[in-house]
């Protein structure tokens, strides 16, 4: 029986394998090939992909994605802080209903949400008008650095205040009551007691912050337009636009190659962290 | 649970914490204004209220379509199926003992942080390679590699919350191994099996980055419909079709929330 039943999880083992590792290792494998017109696959095998990967053009976007994303995700982050704290420390009616308002956001399509934005922000927009009313000529606030870092943190923040919650969560209120008797005030209780101790759901939320916002597509090309591109945005123009599918895989593997090599060093750093 | 007697950080975050809520309702918010404003236009705010926009989304067959010919019988399926293979994969991750068991968990898991976009574009490049022709089947292929380990991890959370004794005594009172399974702990885990199944339908419902890649022509989701339109159509109707998204969502959490108890994301 025991034997039987473990072999319950194959199905979806196997589907992993075909729809997941499979499809990771034609990206590897596209992202070695020469492009070419009488084969859709490309090609021969070269390097040349990941040197153009690496040379101004496509540099200057992973640079951009990635200082954008951490911009963000620090952003989220100190906003994440606050809410987070007030629905742990809610009694539990008000937890319910400040966790579903938080969930809404949370698994909404992100289209609808960038859609409010280019409302907001675009042309005629409520946004433009009060400016204008205060004499300040603009036609738009879309197509910016900062509208992209908008829609990146409103996008990000439900997984930030979800994954610092359940670290809240362990910190007992007799900590909080200590601290305050020894003389902190709230903000020192905050920095030298709440801080440290919910480091663990910070570094979490952060990573995942980070990874979706530097692989976002819908936020940069729809709040970004012309003036700003992300690493999705240049993928799927590759793939869709260009057909220029081995740059394109060679610029996935590169993303993916980052997300890992930082997931991995903030693993580390936060085992050293906890050991000492 | 919390003490609330003492909390001077509480009241100090109060303030920043509503603030920062509203800032993450706000998009949605202007959307559903929109959606119910007499304008025209995306004029916002609204004036007047009016439920015109809702009724002339039955006029509008591109995005009807995407709702009820796409995206909605694509969810239900995907929910469906990720419901099916979630369980079993759950069921034989806490019953088997074997070498790799955590790191198994880790690797079912992974389609949730793993970059959408790029397994997006991965699945897209396999198809074609292959030259299969994108139907809803290959989307939905791609729907269940991201919606199962919602429904794992659902199941995996109620598992760990069943005393294994009841299983037990059904055993001893006669019942073979797999029918002691079903008859006793299967019950249990209805309400967690339903949890995973309402979240994978909402992932799919709600996905664009998958559906980027995979959706084409006949077979364009809800939130990629959406998308193509918002920009170059100035029509609260595509607003109206925003709404009823939202609002399906917002219903099943709630349910969830209400009947089933809390749930994580």
């Amino acid at each position: 029986m025991r034997a039987r039943t473990g072999l319950l999880f194959v199905p979806y083992l196997l589907l992993l394998l075909a729809f997941l590792v499979v499809p990771i290792a034609g990206l590897v494998e596209i992202s070695a090939r020469n492009q070419s017109v009488t084969s859709i696959g490309g090609v021969g095998l070269t390097m040349a992909n990941y040197q153009r990967v690496f040379e101004g053009f496509y540099l200057d976007i992973i640079f951009d994605t990635v200082r954008l994303a951490a911009i963000a995700t620090l952003i989220g982050a100190t906003l994440a802080y606050p809410l987070a704290y007030v629905i742990v420390r809610s009694q539990p009616l008000a937890r319910t209903v400040l966790t579903c308002l938080v969930m809404v956001p949370l698994m909404t399509s992100v289209v609808v949400k960038v859609f409010g934005w280019f409302i907001l922000l675009g042309r005629g927009g409520p946004a433009v008008r009060m400016l204008q009313k205060l004499g300040i000529e603009v036609q738009t606030l879309l197509n910016t650095e900062p509208s992209v870092v908008v829609g990146l943190v409103e996008f990000a923040l439900p997984f930030m205040v979800f994954s610092l919650v359940p670290a809240l969560d362990r910190i007992s209120p007799a900590v909080e009551e200590a601290a305050a008797n020894l003389g902190a005030t709230p903000f020192q209780t905050f920095r030298l007691v709440i801080l440290p101790l919910s480091a663990s759901g910070l570094t979490s939320g952060a990573l995942l912050c980070f990874g979706i916002s530097s692989s976002a597509y819908v936020v940069p090309a729809i709040m970004g337009g012309h003036a700003v591109r992300m690493i999705a945005q240049q993928i799927y123009d590759d793939v869709l636009v260009a057909f220029d599918w081995p740059a394109a895989a060679a610029f996935s593997i590169a993303l993916l190659v980052l997300l890992s090599v930082l997931i991995f060093a903030a693993l580390r750093a936060s085992r050293r962290a906890t050991d000492v | 649970m919390s003490d609330r007697r003492f909390s001077p950080l509480r009241r100090l975050f109060l303030v920043p914490a509503a603030a920062v809520l509203c800032f993450m309702l706000l998009p949605m918010t202007v959307v559903v204004l929109i959606a119910l404003g007499e304008s025209a236009t995306y004029e916002f705010p609204p004036r007047g209220l009016t439920l015109h926009w809702f009724s002339n989304l039955l006029h509008a067959g591109p995005l009807l379509n995407a709702l009820f010919l796409t995206s909605l019988p694509l969810a239900l399926t995907v929910a469906a199926a990720s419901l099916v293979v979630g369980t079993l994969a759950a069921v034989g991750l806490t019953r088997g003992r074997f070498l790799g068991r955590s790191a198994l968990e880790v690797f079912f898991l992974t389609p949730v942080v793993f970059p959408q976009i790029l397994l997006g574009v991965a699945l897209f490049l396999l198809f074609a390679r292959a030259n299969v022709p994108l139907t809803l089947v290959t989307l939905g292929i791609g729907h269940v590699v991201i919606c199962t380990p919602y429904v794992i991890r659902a199941v995996l959370a109620g598992i760990g919350g069943i005393d294994p004794r009841i299983e037990e005594a059904a055993r001893n009172l006669g019942a073979p191994p797999a029918r002691a399974f079903m008859m006793a702990t299967l019950p249990l885990l209805r309400s967690s099996m339903l949890s995973g199944a309402v979240f994978a339908f909402i992932v799919s419902f709600s996905d664009v980055n998958i559906a980027l890649f995979l959706s084409a022509g006949d077979t364009t989701t809800l939130p990629i419909r959406i998308l193509a339109e918002m920009e170059w159509n100035n029509d609260p109707t595509i607003a109206a079709a925003a709404t009823l998204q939202v609002s399906i969502i917002s219903v099943l959490l709630i349910l969830v929330q209400r009947f089933i108890g809390t749930v994580r994301a």
